[in-house]
């Protein structure tokens, strides 16, 4: 049989170029492959040319890394050859979902029950997937009971409850609220003493249980760090159109009004007087949910923009470009993450084996 | 679809979420003969409905 004479990469491992490092995405296995930009240049290559004459395109300067690396990502089930190129279409990169809102978080203070049920049961008419609720003052188990009960026969796919610590709760009774309400995806109690949370945490059985000396509230700012990146094939399209932190988010904070997130300071109304349904419907609620990455000054230019699912509000600056008020500590023009030096500028993701020096021309 | 290097699948997206089947299986083309995978939206509530995971990070608080 003839040898195959064309590389491809598995449809789900797509290439991302960035300022001075590209990337893999590997979609299935969740995972980013960092690659020299050159790299990514050859890749986008391989469908229309053969791997002989790709090598004859660079004057066979670079033929001993193109050929390890190839080997490194046919052994590693990145990529594949193939005689027929052709078979192997992209994906489809379009993105939409029937998901009016697709999560929401609730900051609830000293709320009624009620109200906390009114609240979800808008969302889950919107076809919210998933929400977030942060109660900052003690809750009775049972409050939460009835809000939730009537979430059993409806879209919402998963609640994550945040907690203030008391000791009135009980393990059982949050075991319980796990186990009656399917949707819970996970309990944190938070705001514990430090040597608290971290007994409770060393002892803990529950894997949806968890416990924190953090103040969890509106105001607790987020962490943007590579280990929570989101690689998924949703997020990845999701993210070619769109910011994937604030599209179809909704956020209600402690007095019930209704932001986009909560470091924000544009209010859309207040859940006592306004339905969320006509906030979302509002252009002006909705203007940054097509703020994607690549239209953001230094994300643009970052490798991992398609993975990062931060809520950071944005801003135009003088020349009209939109900018994160919170930025990351990760410098793509260095490739280094803040308190990294450059020797040490991997990150926890794996790297692709680097390729040998390009013969002396 | 099959050919001379393998079989190429068409997975709808729904679908492709709740099979117990792990890609990591299907990406092995020598054992399984599959080249590649090819992710077709349907962009449709899926029937297959499993709750209690979220699909990505609401906030990164912790």
């Amino acid at each position: 049989m003839k040898s195959k004479n064309y590389f491809r990469l598995f449809a789900t491992c797509i290439p991302v170029r960035g300022y001075s490092e590209s990337a893999i995405y590997d979609l299935d296995r969740a995972k980013i492959l960092p690659v020299p930009n050159l790299l990514y240049e050859i890749l986008l290559l391989t469908p229309s040319l053969p791997v002989d004459e790709i090598k004859r395109k660079y004057s066979n300067e670079f033929d001993e890394g193109i050929d390890l690396y190839f080997n490194y990502f046919i052994q590693n089930e990145i990529g594949f050859l193939t005689n027929h190129p052709d078979r192997f279409p992209l994906l489809n990169y379009q993105w939409d979902t029937p998901h009016r809102i697709i999560n929401a978080i609730i900051a609830v203070g000293d709320w009624e029950t009620s109200e906390v049920g009114s609240v979800l049961g808008e969302l889950d008419a919107l076809g919210c997937r998933d929400v977030q609720i942060r109660h900052t003052v003690f809750v009775d188990p049972q409050a939460i009971h009835t809000y939730l009960s009537p979430l059993r026969s409806g879209r919402l796919k998963s609640i994550e409850l945040f907690l203030k610590y008391d000791e009135r709760y009980d393990l059982n009774d949050l075991s319980g609220l796990i186990k009656t309400n399917a949707r819970v995806s996970r309990i944190t109690l938070h705001s514990m003493e430090k040597s608290m949370a971290d007994k409770k945490m060393q002892e803990n059985e529950h894997p949806k249980i968890r416990y924190t000396d953090k103040k969890i509230d509106s105001s607790t700012p987020e962490i943007i760090s590579s280990d929570r990146f989101m690689i998924s094939m949703d997020t990845f399209f999701e993210a070619l159109q769109y910011n994937t932190g604030l599209n179809r988010k909704i956020c209600i904070d402690e007095n019930g009004d209704i932001k986009n997130y909560f470091d924000q300071k544009a209010v859309f109304g207040n859940i006592r007087t306004t339905r969320l349904a006509d906030v979302i419907a509002s252009p002006d609620f909705q203007k940054k949910w097509g703020v994607g990455n690549d239209q953001v000054v230094k994300c643009k230019d970052c490798p991992f923009r398609y993975a990062c699912v931060s809520n950071s509000d944005l801003k135009l600056n003088d020349a009209g470009e939109w900018e994160k008020a919170y930025s990351c500590s990760y410098d793509p023009y260095q490739h280094v993450w803040a308190g990294q030096t450059a020797s040490r500028r991997q990150h926890e993701h794996e790297r692709a084996k680097p390729a040998p020096q390009p013969r002396a021309a | 679809m099959q050919n001379e290097d393998g079989i190429l699948l068409f997975f709808p997206e729904g679908l492709r979420e709740q099979l117990p089947v792990n890609y990591y299986l299907l990406r092995k083309p020598d054992v399984f003969k599959v080249q590649t995978l090819t992710v077709v939206s349907d962009f449709h509530d899926s029937s297959f409905y499993v709750v209690g995971r979220p699909a990505k990070p609401i906030s990164t608080i912790l």
